[in-house]
């Protein structure tokens, strides 16, 4: 007990063991770990492809909205979400350029059409006019033709993903919208709808030809505010003054649109119920094989705990492992979720990996192998070092 | 118990056990295997603990050891209660005064015996200026300075058990007990345990207890406890009373 107290005082060093036999369990149970690996993998895997899937559909649900910044949005009543097309009366633009703290107002027009083939055969999809001649959103990520050719008449630019859809060859070709002839005059890349519907690119005074809508009209006024403290103001007073419609923000707008698409149709459910499975299945395999480990190595535990080791001491060892087995095993299910994100680049499939859902499946590998060590911790409740002498 | 008092010379008792009982199952299936047992391990002793298969050996050494608790009577270990302490604290009591030696040496498979040590040392939470040293050494000190690195699969049985008692020494704890440290061993190996526990024993501030079986261990004893039925049938110095040894208390286990 002396020596102890002094060599105390001396301020010796502790090495930590704890971590290392954590570290040799795991090893040295090599088809234990595969089990687990593999099912964190899966579960990763699943989760991020889930979740990838669900922002991939958040992103192409907002595709044009997310290009078009604007203060408030001026929508017919009753809009469920950005692609749900209806007429404003035409008069919306002018109201609301003569309301106070307005700044700018550009027009969108959103309108089904059917799409005519040039080898014949019909498709529906979604016209979108666009007033970048006053200053509004202009086609993007354009890979083929430019701005200026789309000024020549009756052209429209198309995805090139939706060259097959709509039956064509490529840039330059010929086809009809709604009975009127049209040339494909630019094509982008990556524009994509979440349905099934192709997105069609054209000014907005062609689309209100190619629509029949009358010349004012529009589907949505996107308006700026001078002062963004007034926008609560301005759109009371707009709502006030065009009783027709209704004023959404930027971001409610996406919201109503994100939602009518993944919660009202169940396919957003469905996605969560797909992640939701891969946390469940990671977490009973993990907890089923961390249990089977801790079993297997409670002689080791029960010696430990002879040798007069804390209950905290023993957790710490289950713990580390569960830890160990998160790491790597979300390594692996990262790398693999990238690759198979890699493969479906060019697929309609858009899965999409952000930093912050990186960082979130880490963590959740992480809180689901804690979990798991937790239940495993709790399954072989009390170590008795009773056990010691049983050979 | 007036034999002891006198043989321990004035010196203090290290472990100091009084009226142990233990029961076990409930009902119909009780059965007491310890019928009151008092016992004082003094400093400086390898005492034996011998008797019939089923006699509580092992279920003393567990009590002794706090791994197990008794029905009644009380314990003392290094001056500290034993009786009342929840299982932390009976955890807290072993960590700081006793070492265990196990029949089937129980080391970390996945660790080296160096590493064996360092756990023990960790466990024991015994701050060292270097704690590598320190579980080198006490590998040496069991003669064990050409197997620091190996791995318990490819140490024989006797050089595994040497790890388990240079474990059971780190921290210096006040008490080791050992059950049955030879049963697995070969002669040779069985001899090498047996003079080695005698050494460690006689540190002035150690006592050690160890259950045995095999006569040959007899002659390292400064003491022999013989427990039949649950009861302490003799205690005995047979160096004070050399006749002892040729009345093999051991023979009445077989
Ligand atoms: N946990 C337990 N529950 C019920 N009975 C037990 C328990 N542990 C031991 N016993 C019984 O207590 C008695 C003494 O057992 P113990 O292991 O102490 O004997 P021992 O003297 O060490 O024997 P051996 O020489 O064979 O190792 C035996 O009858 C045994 O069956
Ligand atoms: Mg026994």
């Amino acid at each position: 007990m002396a020596s102890q107290a002094n060599a105390g005082a001396q301020g010796g060093k502790i090495i930590k063991m704890a971590p290392r036999i954590a570290y040799r369990n795991l090893f040295h149970d090599r088809l234990s770990l595969l089990v687990t690996l593999v099912g964190i993998v899966f579960s990763v895997l699943l989760v991020a492809v889930q979740c990838g899937l669900y922002i991939g559909s958040e992103k192409k649900i907002a595709a044009v909205l997310d290009q078009a910044p604007a203060d408030l949005w001026i929508v017919p009543l009753g809009t469920k979400s950005f692609d749900d097309p209806a007429l404003l009366t035409g008069h919306e633009k002018y109201v609301a350029l003569s309301t106070p703290g307005v700044s700018r107002v550009e027009e969108m027009m959103v309108s089904f059409a059917r799409w005519r083939k040039p080898e014949g055969g019909k498709k529906a999809f979604i016209l979108v006019g666009l007033d970048w001649k006053n200053g509004g959103l202009k086609p993007w990520n354009l890979v083929e033709g430019s701005i200026d050719t789309l000024a020549t008449p009756n052209t429209v630019a198309i995805d090139k993903s939706y060259f097959k859809d709509l039956g064509i060859e490529g840039n330059g070709s010929h086809a009809e919208i709604n009975g009127q002839r049209v040339t494909v005059g630019a094509v982008t890349k990556g524009i994509r709808s979440f349905t099934t519907l192709p997105l069609a690119f054209t000014p907005i005074d062609r689309a209100r030809k190619l629509a029949g809508a009358s010349i004012n009209q529009a589907t949505y006024q996107l308006v700026s505010v001078k002062d963004k403290d007034q926008i609560e103001d301005i759109r009371q007073a707009l709502e006030k003054r065009l009783p027709n419609t209704e004023v959404l923000t930027q971001q409610e707008f996406r919201d109503r649109s994100v939602n009518y698409w993944l919660f009202n149709t169940g396919a957003g459910a469905a996605l969560i119920a797909g992640a939701a499975l891969g946390i469940i299945v990671g977490i009973v395999i993990v907890a089923q094989t961390l249990y089977a480990s801790t079993k297997d190595h409670l002689a080791e535990f029960a010696t430990l705990r002879a040798l007069g080791a804390s209950a905290s001491y023993i957790h710490i060892v289950i713990l580390v492992q569960a830890i160990l087995s998160a790491i790597i095993g979300y390594a692996l299910g990262f790398t693999l979720s990238m690759g198979l994100i890699s493969l479906t680049k060019d697929t309609t499939l858009t899965i999409v990996m952000t930093p912050k859902l990186a960082v979130a499946l880490f963590l959740l590998t992480l809180g689901m192998c804690i979990l798991a060590a937790i239940s495993a911790i709790f399954k072989v409740t009390r170590i008795d070092p009773a056990g010691v002498f049983s050979g | 118990m007036a034999q002891n008092q006198s043989a321990s010379g004035g010196r203090k008792p290290l472990l100091e056990a009084r009226g142990i009982k233990k029961v076990f199952g409930t009902g119909a299936g009780e059965i007491t295997v310890l019928k009151g047992v008092d016992v004082d391990l003094l400093p400086g002793e390898l005492t034996l603990l011998m008797g019939p298969s089923g006699s509580g050996k092992t279920t003393l050494l567990s009590i002794l050891g706090c791994i197990l608790s008794a029905t009644t009577g009380t314990l003392s270990i290094a001056g500290e209660e034993a009786v009342g302490l929840d299982a932390e604290g009976l955890a807290d009591l072993r960590r700081r005064n006793i070492g265990f030696v196990f029949q089937q040496y129980n080391l970390f498979p996945t660790m080296t015996a160096h590493e064996n040590v360092l756990i023990a040392l960790d466990v024991r939470g015994v701050p060292l200026p270097d704690p590598k040293a320190s579980a080198r050494t006490a590998l040496e000190e069991v003669g064990l300075s050409h197997r620091i690195d190996t791995f318990p699969k490819k140490l024989s049985g006797g050089e595994k058990q040497r790890v388990a008692i240079a474990r059971s020494l780190a921290g210096a704890p006040a008490v080791i007990l050992a059950d049955e440290p030879t049963a697995a061993l070969d002669s040779e190996n069985g001899k090498a345990v047996m003079e080695l526990l005698a050494t460690v024993s006689k540190d002035p501030t150690r006592a050690v207890l160890a259950v045995t079986h095999d006569h040959r261990t007899l002659k390292y004893a400064d003491r022999i406890i013989l427990i039949e039925d649950g009861i302490i049938s003799s205690d005995e110095r047979p160096k004070d009373n050399p006749a002892a040894l040729d009345h093999d208390p051991a023979s009445h286990a077989h």
